[in-house]
């Protein structure tokens, strides 16, 4: 394979499209249930934790994109390649397209468990997994401007819910935030990580880069995208502690439909019904890009075929879903990829740029020197 | 071009006339007298009957002898003639169907009243209460003078071609030129050329053999029979396909919002027109859901139903002995089966058929307890969103969808809608007509072309034409003029 992925102009997509693949490959799942993980570790100070995890963020992002702009046009896989040679290269590509599959699983394992702890029991996991890979596929094959067009529409389909937030307000205590900053800052610190991992998914910028039109706006647009869904966290975490106690809020797994119950509306009662079905709209876009990223990386370094990487990956997850039978397997799929991706998503950038910016040094010396 | 003279020699003259109109299949040129009487008209404007008889014929009489422009005058037995030097003035008037004669060496034109006037049958199929009261005939030429009449303009393009081994069709291609996307253009003009076969009957066959995506249920062009709503989409950048022997015209390329669009949507007031689209628009996402909805709710979730409205529910389906999945299926079919009898019946008879049959039998299986009535009358209103589809075909597409979307409630209540639901926008999302988006300005994103695809706003808006046509001509009028806001009292 080759650092440079040329990409055809017909193919490529414009740069504040970026807004929306960023921020819809952050919402996931997460939204549903982080509220708990958060405040186990600093109560009342949630809210910093997200705000701080968010200026992460900004910053890893920043640097990837940094990164990126060294060897432009580039993925991640290219990077690799011109970063660390040929076969330690290869070696961190298969770990990277390998890691890209892993969400799309844990999505459907999560999902599976919201609709069947709270629509149906009976809806068997198989099927849930069938449909939504079936999605998946047909997504795919319609190529990288289909996927980026599904994240557009289904934000239109779903960022009202936002506007929900007016209802538990009205039932807010916000003496629930006080005391501020009681929380220490080892507490603090396991807080904004696993706050991190919920804002996971900006990292797709290491595999879209080369698609877009105007590469000079990505930093434009993508920190766009992120300020948005920090946003968006942000006031649905504080949402969840004005609204709760904590002791309410450590029983709800899934705090957000817990909130979303109190809804009532002339036609409608029990509001959480029309938003998990509408969450296929908010999971399918990661599941989208995920898997191409995936399937991209196999093209890259295997000379794979996309339209049979796509086939390949898709039975693939679909035969590990059977592995996961219970809940306590589904969280120890979740704590092994967490910790995975921590150092994968967030802590990686930070040693891939340095040594980025040395082999560029390098190269250019050496390009000087042979002239 | 406004007040160019108009070259003497005849030769010069027929350049100007064919450079000016660069794309029109029917120009005609005649030369009499031996090259030095140049006759020239647009075919599809022009009365033939009155063109051999008062124009030709006398004109051949006088074989051979040298006139002059007023001898010539004399000669013809028209009421309506007249003298000009000016060029542009010979253009507009060819374009309303006057007959431009030309005498070598004379700079000067005189043109004769020869237009037809063109027929058009009653729209039945697209009604409008305001608007044009005229749909194409089964001519192709009389077609193309209905475009014609609506839009004399000289860039208004016409191209000519013949489809179909044995049925030998002939193809009106028109378009606004400098308006319409040369991409586009291209696009259709080679499928067009590269089709090979036998017979081409209809512009709805011929619309399905050179679409993009073949299999799916949604038409990538639209059929209309309204001259004045191919003049809108003209001027959008559309382009129009006319068949002979076919009185629907195809537009393409085409956004599915365009199925959603009438003309009456333009002739009534933007702030009514927005209503009235809105409303339309609504109806039909809504009719593909409403019957689904209610299964879902029924069958799995009937928390979501309101207590004091979960009563009439219970109540209507107390004696129903069928899941709602069936219940709801039986009666779309039944409405789905009295639509298609009322539509092979003769119209007089079809319209009380329908009704009796739709009155009787509705009544008839809420009294023997069949079906309830909330689910008749959710079915019947899903029918009636619809029906008020402006395109017949789309309408179809809206009918048919809810047949597995309903399939998919019953089985897996929401989920199975909100599947269904992004499987419909994958679909959507892959579609394109003629290359171009389908969904567009949904995606691509473009908030600015909102105004012609979905909304309905005032004059000053559409200033400048969409992105979607791509030709040299961007605005329609100066947008700086139309947004002049004057202070009170001046």
């Amino acid at each position: 394979m080759d650092v440079p992925a040329h990409v055809p102009k017909r193919l490529m997509v414009n740069a504040y499209l970026l807004f929306f693949v960023v921020h819809t490959n952050q919402v996931g799942v997460g939204v549903l249930g982080f509220h708990r993980l958060i405040a186990k570790y600093v109560r009342q100070d949630a809210w910093i934790a997200v705000l701080l995890a968010g200026l992460f963020v900004h910053l890893v992002f920043w640097v990837m994109v940094r990164t990126l702009r060294l060897f432009e046009p580039t993925d991640l896989y290219g990077l690799h390649r011109a970063v660390w040679g040929k076969w330690l290269g290869t070696g961190l590509n298969v770990f990277y397209l390998l890691l890209m599959a892993a969400p799309t699983l844990v999505i459907i394992q999560t999902y599976t468990e919201v609709l069947q702890t709270w629509i149906s029991p009976n809806l068997s996991s198989w099927f849930i997994s069938l449909a939504l890979l079936g999605l998946v596929v047909y997504g795919l094959l319609g190529g990288l401007r289909v996927i980026v067009g599904f994240c557009v529409l289904s934000l239109f389909l779903t960022v009202w819910m936002a506007l929900l937030a007016y209802y538990p307000l009205q039932y807010a205590v916000w003496t629930h935030l006080q005391p501020v900053l009681e929380a220490n800052a080892s507490d603090m610190m396991t807080a904004v990580q696993k706050m991190s991992l919920t804002l996971s998914g900006f990292e797709i910028i290491y595999f879209v880069y080369p698609y877009v039109r105007e590469p000079r706006q990505v930093m434009r647009y993508g920190q766009l995208g992120v300020l948005f869904t920090n946003l968006l966290y942000l006031i649905a975490m504080l949402t969840a502690t004005v609204y709760f106690s904590h002791d309410q809020l450590m029983r709800n797994i899934w705090a957000q439909l817990s909130i979303l119950k109190i809804i009532q509306v002339p036609f409608l009662e029990r509001f959480e019904y029309v938003v998990i079905p509408l969450w296929v709209f908010v999971v399918l876009p990661n599941m989208l890009l995920y898997t191409w990223a995936s399937t991209r990386g196999l093209k890259r370094v295997f000379r794979l075929q996309q339209k049979k990487g796509v086939y390949v990956v898709a039975l693939l997850l679909f035969g590990l879903g059977f592995l996961f039978k219970t809940r306590q397997q589904v969280n120890h799929l979740n704590d092994l990829f967490n910790d995975l991706y921590l150092y994968a998503a967030f802590l990686y950038p930070l040693v891939l740029y340095p040594a980025a910016l040395i082999r560029k040094k390098w190269q250019q010396r050496r390009e000087v020197r042979s002239s | 071009m406004t007040n160019q003279p108009l070259p003497a020699s005849l030769k010069a003259a027929v350049t100007f006339v064919q450079d000016s109109m660069p794309v029109t299949a029917d120009l005609v040129v005649r030369t009499l007298h031996g090259h030095s009487l140049g006759v020239l008209f647009v075919n599809s404007l022009v009365d033939s009957d009155t063109l051999q008889r008062a124009i030709l014929a006398p004109l051949q009489r006088l074989a051979g002898r040298s006139n002059t422009l007023p001898e010539l005058m004399e000669l013809l037995p028209l009421g309506n003639l007249l003298l000009t030097r000016n060029a542009s003035e010979v253009l507009d008037y060819l374009l309303r169907g006057w007959v431009y004669l030309h005498l070598h060496g004379h700079a000067q034109a005189l043109l004769v009243q020869a237009d037809i006037t063109p027929e058009k049958s009653d729209p039945q199929r697209e009604y409008a209460v305001i608007g044009q009261q005229a749909a194409f005939t089964e001519n192709l030429d009389n077609n193309v003078t209905l475009i014609r009449k609506l839009l004399p303009d000289t860039s208004l393009c016409h191209e000519s071609l013949t489809i179909g081994t044995r049925s030998k069709t002939r193809v009106g291609m028109m378009y606004i030129g400098d308006v319409a996307n040369e991409q586009n253009l291209n696009t259709l003009r080679q499928r067009l050329q590269e089709l090979e076969i036998d017979s081409v009957i209809s512009s709805s066959v011929l619309s399905q053999l050179i679409d993009d995506n073949s299999t799916s249920v949604f038409a990538q062009m639209l059929l209309t029979e309204r001259p004045d709503f191919v003049a809108y989409a003209m001027n959008e950048g559309k382009i129009v396909l006319l068949l002979d022997g076919s009185s629907l015209a195809v537009l393409a390329p085409c956004t599915l919002w365009d199925f959603m669009k009438t003309a009456e949507d333009y002739n009534t007031r933007w702030n009514l027109g927005m209503f009235i689209r809105g409303l339309r628009i609504l109806a039909m996402l809504s009719s593909t859901q409403i019957t689904a909805l209610y299964v879902a709710a029924l069958t799995f979730h009937y928390q979501v139903i309101p207590v004091n409205l979960l009563d009439s529910l219970i109540e209507s389906r107390l004696r129903v002995p069928f899941p709602p999945l069936y219940e709801a299926l039986l009666l779309e079919f039944i409405i789905e089966l009295l639509r298609e009898a009322g539509a092979r019946l003769p119209s007089k008879v079809g319209q009380t058929m329908g009704i009796v049959g739709g009155i009787v039998i509705g009544e008839a299986a809420v009294q023997a307890g069949f079906t309830s009535n909330i689910l008749i009358m959710l079915v019947a209103l899903g029918a009636l969103a619809s029906f008020t589809s402006p395109n017949y075909i789309f309408g179809m597409v809206i009918r048919v969808l809810r047949f597995p979307m309903i399939i998919l409630a019953g089985w897996f209540g929401a989920l199975g809608i909100a599947l269904g639901g992004a499987f419909l926008l994958l679909h959507l999302l892959r579609m394109s007509s003629l290359g171009h988006p389908y969904l567009w300005p949904m995606y691509p994103l473009r908030l600015r072309n909102w105004r012609e695809a979905l909304l309905r706003m005032r004059a000053p808006a559409y200033a400048n034409r969409s992105d979607y046509a791509q030709g040299a001509d961007k605005s329609r009028f100066s947008a700086a003029k139309a947004k002049q806001k004057r202070d009170i009292d001046e």
